[in-house]
């Protein structure tokens, strides 16, 4: 069932997406095409649509983040705890689907936005910068393997899954938020953002904590270390950090709709 | 016999207000049930616990010997009071939706009704009028073999013309095994399809009788003992 779920989640979210993406993509091929053969008319008007041009890219640029959060909020709001939530509850499958399947939804979509601007942003780049970076990517690399030898692969395991992590941690914080929202009778969507600040407050005290815990166990013989061990402590550290975080929002988000669903 | 609803002191409050006070049922397999009340009388809140969408604040709720969840919602096919079709669907793909999520789907039959109904299988859900959106829920619901159908309102938001077409449907797809529960106020226009009555005021059960049984004792009909049962 959870994968039934996430297949209408994808298609119900990729309508939005994938449209914005190409738009985003054909604007930057645009863009470069202008750029490379630059217009031979007049000065204002030139100037003008780089002006409109630049206008246009970097709206695009923030809208695809911002409608990534706005889907995000509403994909859990509207269609759980909205009307749509009359369907969505009845089908059988039990709450925790729902919340995974949308979290790994909202999760790819995070990704792809990021990968969509990254590459729009290459597209965008002037040969010679485009050049520049070919050389600076796999230069950087040798360094970094130089740094952390037989480790290299182990860190970039760990830095992918720590971004995961971050994603899955914003993610279930805003379904908890709106969970705990929905508790309130009145001005449930105020509620939620309320929520979501008290819940920021208290990720981030737990965080204080931990990093109060980690650097009294290591601190006196941190700057000895080498800057393999330092970066791996603050992975593993950051790795627990978040999976706590992760299973205490979950656990929350879970046990409202398990138990406190109350749909008006 | 064993009955496919049962509740025992069931209980629902919001804040201070009682919506259910302490209900008892029991309800049996292969009967139209009205579950009648005025406005506010805990209809809708009592159908809400039945699909797991409300918890009870006190009490016991089985259907098919099961606690709302997921073995209740494979048996029970409910149609809301409200609109819960997303606005990104085509009718097609909400009837493979349904397919995909109940086993007991009947596609073939659903296409069937919609061809009755007159609505193209291609068109947006979103761009649908109001009355159009009821009647492909009530069609979803209806094209489920379900154990036990809860309609809440089915009737309310449409012509009365129309009304008649949709009993009919209603009645005509259900097998023998199956219970319908029907929540309404318009008694008269439901009442020739009934077997068994509650009467709900107050979130309190008032009366449960068979129509039979009403007809035979008080010689009226159940829109007439409704009125004298819920006289302002």
């Amino acid at each position: 069932m959870l994968n039934k779920l996430f297949k209408y989640e994808i298609k119900a979210t990729a309508r939005i997406f994938i449209p914005l993406y190409i738009t985003l993509i054909i604007f930057s091929i645009i863009n470069k095409i202008f750029n490379t053969f630059p217009l031979e008319s007049g000065i204002n008007i030139k100037g003008l649509f780089g002006i409109i041009r630049l206008f246009i890219y970097f709206g695009l640029v923030i809208g695809i983040q911002v409608i990534t959060l706005v889907v995000q909020i509403q994909r859990f709001y509207k269609s759980l705890l909205g009307d749509e939530g009359y369907l969505m509850f009845t089908l059988p499958v039990k709450p925790w689907q729902h919340i995974l399947s949308k979290l790994f939804t909202s999760m790819i979509w995070i990704t792809l936005s990021g990968l969509s601007t990254v590459l729009s942003i290459l597209i965008i780049m002037p040969n010679d910068a485009f050049i520049d970076l070919t050389k600076a990517i796999p230069q950087g690399m040798s360094e970094v393997s130089h740094l952390f030898g037989s480790g290299t692969f182990l860190i970039i395991i760990e830095a992918i899954i720590f971004s995961i992590l971050c994603m899955a941690t914003g993610t279930l914080m805003i379904y908890a938020a709106i969970a705990l929202g929905h508790l309130v009778k009145k001005h449930k969507i105020l509620a939620s953002f309320g929520m979501y600040l008290g819940l920021n407050t208290g990720a981030q005290s737990i965080m204080i904590i931990f990093m109060i815990v980690i650097g009294s166990l290591y601190l006196k013989n941190f700057s000895n270390l080498s800057i393999h061990i330092q970066i791996q402590t603050f992975l593993l550290s950051s790795l627990a950090y978040f999976s706590i975080i992760i299973a205490g929002l979950f656990i929350l988000t879970k046990y409202i709709l398990d138990n406190k669903l109350n749909l008006e | 016999m064993t009955s496919l609803l049962t509740c025992r002191n069931l209980t629902k409050s919001f804040g201070a207000k009682k919506a259910l006070d302490n209900i008892s049922l029991d309800i049996g397999r292969g009967k139209i049930v009205g579950l009648l009340g005025p406005n506010g009388s805990g209809k809708t809140t009592f159908i809400k616990l039945c699909n797991n969408l409300l918890t009870p604040t006190r009490g016991e709720l089985l259907i098919g010997g099961y606690r709302p969840g997921v073995e209740t919602k494979k048996i029970v096919s409910y149609l809301p009071e409200r609109t819960y079709l997303n606005d990104w669907m085509k009718v097609s793909q909400i009837i493979d939706f349904f397919k995909d999520f109940y086993e007991d789907f009947n596609a073939e039959k659903a296409y069937d009704m919609l061809k009755r109904f007159n609505i193209d299988p291609k068109d947006k859900l979103k761009t649908m009028s109001k009355g159009t959106k009821e009647k492909v829920q009530l069609i979803l619901v209806m094209s489920r073999e379900a154990e036990l159908y809860m309609l809440d309102e089915p009737i309310g938001g449409v012509d009365p013309a129309a009304r008649d077409f949709i009993l009919e449907t209603i009645i005509s797809n259900y097998n023998e095994n199956a219970t319908i529960i029907i929540s309404t106020h318009l008694i008269s226009d439901i009442e020739k399809v009934l077997d068994e009555v509650v009467f709900i005021k107050d979130g309190q059960i008032v009366l449960t009788k068979t129509v039979d049984e009403i007809r035979d004792e008080s010689g009226k009909s159940v829109d007439a003992l409704f009125r004298e049962v819920f006289k302002c």
